[in-house]
């Protein structure tokens, strides 16, 4: 029973030994893996906030990407309702401003005139 | 009165509730820090390779702190143990689908190394039975005789022996019954004394 306790504790000694005798570079690496460890132990810093955080990112984008993709084309400019928005502040209170309702009046004649001009420059 | 001791004492829980908070990451690295040495060697025993050795021991302590780091100080060493285990087994299964396919292919060039005569020729410059136990060597020796151990035997014999766990948490670290870790130890400890008194 002494004999072979003595052997085990020879066997433990070395094993002490061999593990006392590990080089620099495994002891640096196995520092950084602790280091990584303990930050891996404090609650609040996982890294599901960190994807949270992606896929709110990512869904931006796609949002954006599709805002961007729409036509402009299918958007009605022949309205008269955007046809007045796209106009200038001068010109829309050239049309509906109360002083100029005779203007508003003559449209016809005006667009007649209009075409008159281009025939004769014509 | 007594609403003012009723206070005080909610106070003084709440403080020892803080500084335990503050003092577990600094238990935390102080087991590890004291563990993670043992832990190299067992894994590269089992691997034969420092750097899969790191990979695993790194692995095992991320597991584990990210698990278990909550659970009672005592338990520690059994948990990280279960885990490095669990990492320890599952890298040699890899290894043996891995051993399986390789052999598969390229079974042809190992017939033609196995009988090569020179390799199997003794080395004359190898040194007699007693000195392989004196100093360098015997740890060389005792390395050679534990990764020839089955893998539950040679966990059996480190976490008993080395580690100095008792059979219940050897039993919880290996995942298996205290019977089974007794068997283990006992032909661990048979096949070991046997191998190094060849050496004697």
């Amino acid at each position: 029973m002494k004999q072979q306790s003595s052997w085990l504790q020879q066997a433990r000694d070395l094993l002490d030994a061999s593990a006392r005798d590990i080089d620099a570079a495994s002891l640096s690496r196995l520092n950084r893996a602790r280091q990584n460890a303990l930050q891996a132990s404090v609650p609040g810093r996982q890294t599901r906030p960190r994807l949270w955080g992606a896929g709110f990112a990512a869904a931006c984008a796609v949002v954006l990407a599709v805002v961007v993709s729409i036509p402009h084309s299918a958007v009605p400019t022949g309205a008269p309702v955007v046809a007045l928005q796209n106009a200038s502040s001068d010109e829309s209170d050239l049309v509906v401003g109360d002083d100029n309702l005779e203007i508003v009046q003559d449209l016809e004649f005006y667009a007649w005139l209009d075409t008159e001009e281009d025939d004769v420059s014509g | 009165m007594s609403e003012t001791v009723a206070r005080m004492d909610a106070q003084q829980w709440g403080q020892a509730k803080a500084d335990t908070a503050r003092q577990e990451p600094l238990a935390l690295d102080a087991f590890l820090r004291d563990i993670e040495r043992r832990a190299l060697r067992m894994a590269e025993l089992s691997t034969g390779q420092r750097d899969e050795a790191l990979d695993l021991v790194q692995d095992a302590m991320f597991a584990f702190a990210r698990n278990y780091a909550s659970k009672p100080a005592a338990e520690w060493g059994a948990l990280f143990h279960r885990v490095l285990d669990n990492r320890i087994t599952d890298w040699h299964r890899r290894q043996q689908v891995r051993g399986r396919w390789l052999s598969h292919w390229f079974s042809g060039s190992r017939q033609d190394d196995d009988d090569d005569p020179i390799a199997e020729a003794p080395d004359l410059h190898e040194p007699g039975p007693l000195s392989r136990l004196l100093g360098e060597n015997a740890t060389r020796s005792l390395d050679a005789a534990l990764r020839a151990l089955p893998l539950r035997q040679r966990q059996a014999f480190l976490l008993r022996i080395w580690e100095g766990l008792d059979v219940a948490d050897t039993a919880i670290a290996m995942r298996c019954s205290a019977g089974s870790v007794k068997t283990h130890l006992w032909r661990a400890m048979n096949t070991l004394r046997t191998a190094l008194e060849e050496h004697q």
